[in-house]
């Protein structure tokens, strides 16, 4: 595998959408070259700082409340 | 319905949405943009769902079936109703996307992080929360009536937009510091 088609891979191999046998040519690849371990390494923490970043949102006490009461009127 | 049946689908769809909460409030904050519109859509989004309960296959992603329900409502309403701020070209903006290597993921600021976001095209902003809440692209698809290449060519997008966007307020923040 090049390192070209891995970059145009290595997104869906951050999510998990390859298949077993492209996971493991990937994981094959990485092994090797360091300079695609590198990028691979840094858009796993772009994901993981995002997905990280975004969970600390409270839900305000008043919306569970008016959805409640909203449920009630049913 | 006899208010038996009633009463036990009301506690089994508040079993199955009320955990759910806290994941639709967030996408619905950066997808409205501010905390009124949010709660809002999170309320609509809930008595639709519990109005379209006899629709929902049980068995099936409960998850899924309820973001595509705010998908829609966000879609055919809110989004109709407010103005974009994003009239920049895609293509432009695009253009000069710095290498990932030079962001500071440990000095990214929260706010910065919400408010690159936020600026996201409607689409792009709605596909990529929808990844970051751990929908497949599969799922995503689904909820966003559309196929698996344009969920991957709006994914790919919008992470260039917000590591571009990233990079210069993180840039600009060192900027200012070192003065």
């Amino acid at each position: 595998m090049s390192c070209e088609h891995l970059i145009e891979k290595l997104y869906l191999f951050i999510d998990g959408e390859l298949s077993p046998e492209e996971e493991c040519e990937i994981e094959a690849h990485l092994a090797e070259c360091v300079q695609c371990l590198r990028i691979y390494g840094l858009e796993l923490q772009f994901k993981r700082t995002i997905i990280q970043k975004l969970k600390c949102e409270e839900v305000p006490a008043r919306l569970m409340e008016r959805i409640r009461i909203a449920l009630e009127a049913f | 319905m006899s208010k038996g049946n009633s009463e036990e689908k009301k506690e089994l769809f508040e079993k199955q949405a009320f955990p759910l909460m806290p994941m639709l409030y967030r996408t619905a904050l950066r997808l409205t943009r501010n905390q009124a519109d949010a709660e809002d859509l999170v309320q609509n989004t809930f008595l639709r769902a519990f109005n379209f309960y006899d629709k929902f296959t049980q068995g099936t992603s409960f998850k899924a079936w309820i973001f595509k329900v705010m998908t829609n409502i966000f879609i055919n309403e809110y989004r109709k109703q407010a103005k974009d701020p994003q009239k920049v070209s895609l293509e432009d903006y695009l253009v000069g996307t710095p290498d990932p290597e030079h962001l500071f993921f440990e000095n990214l600021v929260d706010e910065d992080i919400k408010r690159a976001i936020e600026e996201l095209p409607d689409q792009y902003r709605l596909t990529f929360l929808l990844y970051t809440e751990g929908f497949s692209y599969k799922e995503i698809a689904s909820i966003t009536e559309t196929n698996l290449g344009t969920v991957m060519s709006r994914l790919h997008r919008a992470r260039r937009l917000l590591q571009d966007k990233l990079y210069h307020l993180r840039k600009r923040e060192v900027q200012v510091s070192e003065l």
